[in-house]
Parts: structure tokens; C-alpha cells; sequence
């Protein structure tokens, strides 16, 4: 059942180093891995350097764990600090789904759509992984996708990295531009969720220097994200659910009130904000934070005056000084 | 599914082999065309698939490999009426679990999709959510939450102009502030985060135009029914924003930082530099009401560098707006 090395593509090598690992309750270390399996044993043999074979077994290895398959590394007691007997294995029961957990056809048609929301950016690399993983139910999927087609954007550059450290539980380190401020400061954070409000992503973390929970705004992150060696504080429960029902507790506490021109596209978009209330060409919304909020109404230059509350008022002057000194 | 972007690698194989085995086995026997459909692959894919599940296994007590630990499928079946069918397997026999990552991104999926008139109603996605964090893998499975978007009270009308394939009349004001009135055939409602756009068969225009539904003033289903516009969804461009060949190009000056928020505005392909020094881009408007609102909507941030008539539009919206202040 040996073939020339240079013929085994590396799903063929993955997918025995899958089977090998499945079928081992003891766990194999990496020598009889490198001189057994399929894939590897053809390139130890056929005298290729034993450090490369390593090398792409370590890279293996990743690619299991980026395709979610638990992969258990068991360091023995008595080691020595070499990995020549850390024990490798997949256990069959943490890969399987548990069996008590079925999915009808509807809910696998759900499940599509619900992993189809992320199909750009930065997340659509799992949620592609997952469609897969729901097609192997072989049930016929005839929900119409046509006519409905939703889109969470995840653009913002820091997205991917604080996903990572989260996965990971590390500490990350970042320059941080509050509203108002001229100059950045440098956060130290241990982060706990990302929450998409008002279709903006938000970290909410525990931030080290003033040891207090905290909610930032990912697009006022101006730096790369540092990720340290350092892990991270443990996590409430149900952080994410809390994390945006803060948010959702600020928007609510937080009201403006708009005078609009009657007929106006101002008037039209103020009026179908959430619970907006109408009265005559008088609109009263809710909004998250004063500096967002600000822009946005700045767009509708003068179909609108803000009546209240005064530090918004104040804000959307400053804002369109601001404008008028940039361009004359 | 929606067909692949780009060509498969070696860890869409390796997930196809991880998922092709369980699917054959629930279903018995399974045609190379049914599964070719069903992980929206080519037929050769599928047989290539097949032909390396076919000769895999795990070395067995000789540290060799031979026949009893190996996977065996019915050949003749299989080369004379292309069905895939198992004798034996190894190891592998149910579907994988999701990792921590792909459940926090479908647990993440279902909450927004709890929003849309269409699911809202839905008794099930809690009870799929659930199931969904049983049946993941190690790790946090809950560290991303989506705000719902708003209900719009625009979507439960589209949404049944949709279904019932019937024309729309609207009052609309387009990206100008003008207001229009608009017969129109629903062909997608779409979202971007928590902003829902309307793609729409325009009668006046007769092209197919893009709507914000916040932008729908007021809207009513008309008894006109159309065949469906449907076919023309395979034309429309991922863009929300397509370009003509009359508008003016305006050069801005950005912070690096701001450019994903205007991704939509950016040409296609656009590399965002490195750095933190504020770079020019020259990006199309049809008009310069829409360069204002995009401009004063990131006061400071954002600014007009060329041409002159651009940056005297937005310092006189502004100036017009700030009267209502001073």
C-alpha cells in the first residue's frame, strides 16, 4: 500500500493522520506517527530530512485545530521536556456530535441561513467550515434563501486578532481614541466577548489598569491589536448576552430630541429609528453614544436641529465648525 | 449553497472526506450527482473523494496497513452506475462536531436572524441554539452576541410583496433628498448589519435599483403581479454602489483607521495601506449630496481635497446647517 511520497496530496496525509489518531485510545507519539501513517511513513522512507517531516507535522496539527478537530496532546508524567513522548490522539467521543443531538431539515435550512450572514469578512471562513459540516446531514435543504439575504460586516481590521486572543484567553494590548481626546492611550485588556450593537462591534473586556469591565468601540481601536503571552482573567458567565444588554440599557437611557423638515429624507429615516416617537415635525430617538450619534445627524445638514439633550446640541456645532473650517 | 468562490484546497477536501463518509452512511447508497449537489461540488470531486476513502485505514497490529482496517466500498457499484455505497468503514461514522469558533458564529447568526419577519415567529431557534452549544467543541461557544435589527414596519409588507411576487408603489427619497414615487418588483431584501436595503425591479427606470429601506417613506402592495425577477439576481453586483460613467471623481483625505468604515465607497479591490498617516483617495459620487452627507457624517475625519466645487458643497452645507445654532 505504498506509493511514491510526491503522489500523496496532503488531504490523503491528513485525513489517514485523522483515522490513525481516532483509532488510538492511548494516544501515538509522533515516531510511530512519522514511520506508520500514510503520507509521512513514505517520505521517512524515501529519506526525506527528518526535521522537514516534523515540521509538516506541526503544520498538520494546525490544520486539524483550524477545522475544529480536537486534537489532544498528552504529556506523560516523567517527561523530560522533549515531545518525543507527549502521546497524540483524537478522542472519538469530543469529535462525534453527542448522539442524543439531531437536526430536522428545517432547523439544518436555519442553521444555513444563520452561517450564510457571515459570508464576507473575517468569519466566513467558520461559517463556510460549518455549512459543510450541516451538509453531511444529507437532508434536503428547499428553504428559499431567495428574497432574504442578511449581512453582518466584519471589516473592522481588529475583529480577527481579538477573536483569537479571546479563543486563546490572552491579554491584548491596544491604542485606544476616545471621543474628544487628541491622542490615543494604550489599553491593557483581557477580553471577554464582541458584540454587535446598532451594527457597530464592540470588545467588552476587563481592563487591567483600572481593574473595571469595560465596553470599546472596535473603529476607536487606531493600533494593531498585541497579543500577550499572559492569560486572560476568567469570564463571567454569559458575558457576551450581558455585554449587549448594557448596550442595549444606554441606547434606552440616552434620548435626543430632533425638530425635522416636514416631508424631509430626515424626517422620513428619524422617524423609523426603533420606538421613535412623532409629534408633528418634532421626533424623539434613542441613540448609544453622543459622538456617533453626532455624525449621523450632521449628515442631514440643515433638514434638522437638535433641541436636546444640550451636549448633543453642542457636539453637532463643534462637528459642523469643524466641517466648515476643513473645506473653506 | 452558494457556489464557491474560488477553487478548493486541501482543507475543503479534507473537510469534503470528514463529511462524505457519515452522509453516505445515513443514507445507505447515494448517486456521485446527488452528493455532488449536496456539498456543491464537481461529480470528479466527488470521485476523487471517493476513490481515497476507498483505499484508507489505519495501520493496523503489524503496523502495516491491510485489509480489515481499511474503508471498502462496493466498486462495481460504484464504476458501472456511479452509487457510493460503504462495506466497511473505520473510525469515522457520525457527523463532526462544530469547533467553540463555528458555534459562536451560528449561535451569533440565529440571535440576528430572530429579528427577520420571517423567523421572528419561529418557535424553533431557541431550541436550535441550544442544541448547537451542546454540540460543539471545547472552548467558549457564546463570546459573541448581535444586536437585533430593528423591525422595520417596511419588511413585513416586502417581505409578502416578495412572496406574493406583486408590485410595490413607494414614496422614496433617493441619496439626492429628493422625493420620488416608485412602482417597483421586489427581487431581495438585504441587510448590512443593522441598515436594510431593497433590490428592486424599477418600472420607471426599468433597471434594477437598490432602495434603503429607512429611506421608504411610505409604501403600498399593488394588485400587479409580476412572473419574478429572480433571474436577474445572478447579475447584480456584490457592490451596493455601482458606478457611472457620469460621475465626478473627489479626492478625500482619510485616516487610514476610517477606511473600513467606508469600505462601501472604496473601488473594488482596494488595498487599506498600512500606517497612521492619512492617505488620499479618489472615489466616484453621482452627485455631491451624496459626498456631504458621507463627509459630514465623519466630521474631522474626512475631508474634500479636490476639486474646488467639491469642498464648496460640503463648507456650504455645513455653514446652511450651522445656522440653525448660532
Amino acid at each position: 500500500m505504498s506509493s511514491p511520497a510526491a503522489t500523496i496530496n496532503p488531504e490523503d496525509r491528513l485525513f489517514h493522520l485523522i483515522l490513525a489518531l481516532m483509532s488510538t485510545t492511548h494516544g501515538l507519539n509522533k515516531d510511530h506517527i512519522l514511520n506508520t501513517v500514510r503520507g509521512y511513513r513514505e517520505d521517512s522512507e524515501a529519506g526525506m530530512a527528518r526535521e522537514s517531516i516534523e515540521r509538516r507535522f506541526e503544520r498538520d496539527k494546525d490544520a486539524l485545530r483550524e477545522l475544529g478537530i480536537p486534537l489532544e496532546a498528552i504529556i506523560p508524567p516523567e517527561d523530560d521536556g522533549n515531545n518525543k513522548n507527549t502521546l497524540y490522539r483524537i478522542p472519538k467521543g469530543d469529535y462525534e456530535l453527542p448522539p442524543d443531538i439531531r437536526f430536522s431539515s428545517p432547523e439544518i435550512a436555519l442553521l444555513n441561513v444563520a452561517a450564510a450572514i457571515w459570508r464576507e469578512g473575517s468569519l466566513s471562513k467558520e461559517a463556510r467550515i460549518a455549512q459543510v459540516k450541516l451538509a453531511s446531514y444529507g437532508l434536503v435543504v428547499d428553504e428559499a434563501m431567495v428574497g432574504f439575504a442578511p449581512i453582518i460586516s466584519t471589516r473592522d481590521p481588529a475583529l480577527s486578532a481579538l477573536r483569537e486572543a479571546i479563543d486563546q484567553g490572552r491579554v491584548v494590548e491596544f491604542d485606544y481614541l476616545k471621543p474628544g481626546d487628541t491622542a490615543p492611550t494604550a489599553r491593557k485588556v483581557s477580553p471577554f466577548a464582541l458584540v454587535n450593537h446598532e451594527g457597530r462591534w464592540h470588545l467588552y473586556g476587563l481592563e487591567h489598569t483600572s481593574m473595571k469591565e469595560k465596553t470599546f468601540l472596535l473603529r476607536r481601536i487606531v493600533s494593531g491589536i498585541t497579543t500577550l503571552a499572559e492569560p486572560a482573567e476568567p469570564s463571567p458567565e454569559d458575558v457576551a448576552r450581558t455585554a449587549l444588554a448594557d448596550l442595549e440599557a444606554v441606547w434606552r437611557r440616552n434620548v435626543a430630541r430632533i425638530k425635522t423638515t416636514p416631508g424631509s429624507d430626515a424626517h422620513a429615516v428619524l422617524s423609523k429609528k426603533p420606538e421613535a416617537v412623532v409629534d408633528a415635525s418634532t421626533i424623539t430617538v434613542h441613540y448609544t453614544d453622543l459622538a456617533i450619534f453626532a455624525g449621523e445627524l450632521t449628515a442631514f445638514g440643515m433638514d434638522i436641529v437638535v433641541l436636546d439633550p444640550p451636549e448633543l446640541k453642542e457636539l453637532m456645532r463643534q462637528h459642523l465648525e469643524l466641517l466648515v473650517a476643513d473645506h473653506v | 449553497m452558494s457556489k464557491p468562490q474560488r477553487k478548493p484546497g486541501a482543507t475543503d477536501n479534507l473537510l469534503l472526506l470528514l463529511a462524505l463518509v457519515p452522509y453516505v452512511l445515513d443514507r445507505g447508497e447515494v448517486s456521485v450527482a446527488e452528493a455532488a449537489a449536496q456539498f456543491d461540488r464537481s461529480e470528479a470531486d466527488i470521485r476523487k473523494a471517493v476513490e481515497l476513502i476507498a483505499c484508507a485505514g489505519v495501520p493496523g497490529e503489524n503496523l502495516a496497513y491491510s485489509h480489515l482496517d481499511l474503508f471498502d466500498i462496493d466498486w462495481d457499484l460504484f464504476e458501472s452506475e456511479g452509487t457510493i455505497t460503504f462495506w466497511n468503514t473505520v473510525a469515522l461514522d457520525h457527523q463532526p462536531r462544530f469547533s467553540a469558533r463555528e458555534a459562536s458564529a451560528l449561535i451569533a447568526g440565529l440571535q440576528y436572524l430572530q429579528a427577520h419577519p420571517a423567523y421572528a415567529g419561529r418557535g424553533d431557534v431557541n431550541e436550535v441554539m441550544e442544541k448547537i452549544r451542546k454540540g460543539s467543541g471545547r472552548g467558549p461557544a457564546d463570546r459573541i452576541a448581535v444586536g437585533a435589527p430593528a423591525l422595520e414596519e417596511h419588511l413585513h409588507a416586502l417581505n409578502q410583496a416578495l412572496e406574493t411576487r406583486v408590485s410595490v408603489e413607494m414614496k422614496y427619497h433617493n441619496k439626492r433628498g429628493e422625493a420620488l414615487l416608485r412602482v417597483v418588483d421586489p427581487v431581495v431584501l438585504e441587510a448590512r448589519d443593522t441598515q436594510w436595503y431593497l433590490r428592486a425591479w424599477c418600472h420607471e427606470r426599468q433597471a434594477l435599483r437598490t432602495f434603503r429601506v429607512d429611506h421608504i417613506e411610505s409604501l403600498a402592495l399593488t394588485h400587479q403581479t409580476h412572473e419574478g425577477r429572480e433571474s436577474f439576481l445572478d447579475d447584480i453586483s456584490p457592490d451596493l454602489f455601482e458606478p457611472s460613467e457620469h460621475d465626478v471623481t473627489v479626492t478625500l483625505e482619510v485616516h487610514p483607521g476610517t477606511l473600513p468604515l467606508i469600505a462601501d465607497y472604496l473601488p473594488r479591490g482596494y488595498q487599506i495601506p498600512a500606517g497612521d498617516k492619512p492617505v488620499h483617495v479618489d472615489i466616484p459620487f453621482a452627485h455631491y449630496g451624496s459626498l456631504t452627507r458621507l463627509v459630514a457624517s465623519y466630521p474631522g475625519v474626512i475631508r474634500v481635497m479636490s476639486p474646488l466645487s467639491a469642498r464648496t458643497a460640503v463648507a456650504d452645507f455645513a455653514k446652511a446647517a450651522l445656522s440653525h445654532y448660532s
